[in-house]
């Protein structure tokens, strides 16, 4: 039976997946909400600060995208849930509404104490990456013995 | 009880009750339907090319900074022992080379230095005078020359996530950024050329001296292309459905001992 299952391809699984429509429905919202983040915003009357008018719209998309995932259990990669704030659900763009730095609080600067850190710009919250601690880190969906073909 | 009962019935008794039997199973997980960037292909010689230039570049850096160094440690020793003032004068002060004020060596300044000239895409609001230069709130920075390339030893560096937003900032840049990797092992030339231990990043500014050969090099390369991240809101594509399938493992459960604890 394992031996079977092994063979298959990842498009053959991708097939037969089940509730495929949340799944399309959370990958809609959350091109919508980067959409929505990465929009210029041409009517100076309507800003209020230097980010994009509709970024609240965007925040809205990235909660709803959060919300229908958790609901009908779909598994997120790692890179959609970093690239979206946790505190506040802003798309994170780097430069504009993300900032980021390698952080080392260690009196002697040991390498193994270096921190990534991602800054939210619009609430101040922080994603931290022990970089340093764990510098061969593969998140488990690029895992060579992972993936499917 | 009831749920052990059956397992323990077959082979192995009780090695399997602690050891529980584990079937592969695929799940399937959404992927970042916006990760596909691709870094500008670099040729096998134009790799080393840049390396030996860069390392031809940053030679005036190695000096600076050893003596630097030397002069920290003499400190260090001075204080330890006895303050005696005289001992530090000995050793001038290295006198900062040009070349420094038109690069950024490591990580963080590389950042910071791609973060402040980031295009703005978004009207100022009206409180804001409008005269005041939309890009690069800082002045300061302003003062200096932009970026206009940046050499990441990729294939040195872990962990992947150190890097992912550099294609993005010298996309979104308002002048072009090339951005340039370097082949593998580069990490420790570099590190050697500029007595700088774990260098792997560099960013070098318009108009430094000396480059005009790594300039003229640099023409080879593409820009980068993110296709998702059309900043005007024209041209943005919709992909489709991107699944990733992972193979992990779950525990058996026998159908029978379901029942079983169903009937308890």
């Amino acid at each position: 039976m394992a031996k079977k299952e092994k063979k298959k391809s990842s498009a053959a699984l991708t097939k037969s997946l089940k509730n495929r429509d949340q799944y399309l429905r959370t990958s809609f919202l959350y091109q919508a909400s980067a959409l929505m983040a990465n929009a210029a915003n041409t009517t100076p009357e309507l800003a209020v600060t230097a980010t994009s008018a509709t970024a609240p719209l965007a925040r809205y998309y990235a909660s709803q995208m959060k919300a229908v995932a958790r609901k009908s259990v779909i598994r997120l990669d790692p890179n959609i849930k970093r690239s979206i704030c946790k505190r506040c659900d802003t798309v994170l763009i780097p430069g504009r509404t993300c900032a980021i730095v390698v952080e080392n609080e260690s009196v002697d600067k040991v390498p193994h104490a270096d921190v990534l850190t991602h800054t939210c710009r619009v609430c101040g919250g922080q994603k931290r990456f022990p970089i340093g601690k764990k510098g061969d880190f593969v998140v488990f969906t690029e895992r060579p013995d992972h993936v499917v073909e | 009880m009831s749920a052990q009962t059956p397992s323990s019935k077959r082979k192995g008794g009780a090695d399997v009750i602690t050891e529980q039997k584990r079937r592969t199973v695929f799940r399937p997980v959404l992927d970042n339907p916006h990760t596909k960037v691709l870094w500008p292909a670099v040729s096998a010689d134009d790799g080393k090319l840049f390396v030996d230039l860069l390392c031809s570049i940053l030679q005036p850096v190695s000096t600076y900074i050893d003596q630097k160094n030397k002069i920290k440690q003499r400190k260090k020793k001075a204080s330890v022992t006895a303050s005696s003032p005289d001992f530090t004068d000995q050793l001038q002060k290295p006198t900062r080379p040009d070349v420094l004020n038109y690069l950024t060596l490591g990580f963080n300044p590389t950042t910071f230095a791609l973060e402040s000239q980031t295009a703005s895409i978004y009207a100022q609001p009206s409180y804001i005078d409008p005269t005041t230069p939309t890009t690069a709130p800082s002045s300061k920075k302003n003062s200096k020359h932009p970026i206009t390339a940046v050499f990441i030893a990729r294939s040195d560096i872990t962990p992947a996530i150190l890097l992912s937003h550099f294609p993005l900032l010298c996309t979104s840049s308002s002048i072009p950024v090339k951005l340039v990797q370097l082949p593998r092992g580069s990490l420790a030339l570099l590190a050697q050329a500029t007595s700088m231990p774990g260098l792997g990043i560099a960013g070098i500014r318009q108009g430094c001296p000396d480059a005009s050969m790594l300039f003229n090099a640099l023409e080879r390369i593409e820009d980068v292309v993110v296709p998702w991240a059309e900043f005007s809101g024209r041209g943005n594509v919709y992909e489709t459905l991107n699944i990733k399938q992972v193979v992990t493992s779950a525990p058996m459960v026998n159908a029978s001992s379901k029942k079983h604890s169903e009937d308890d």
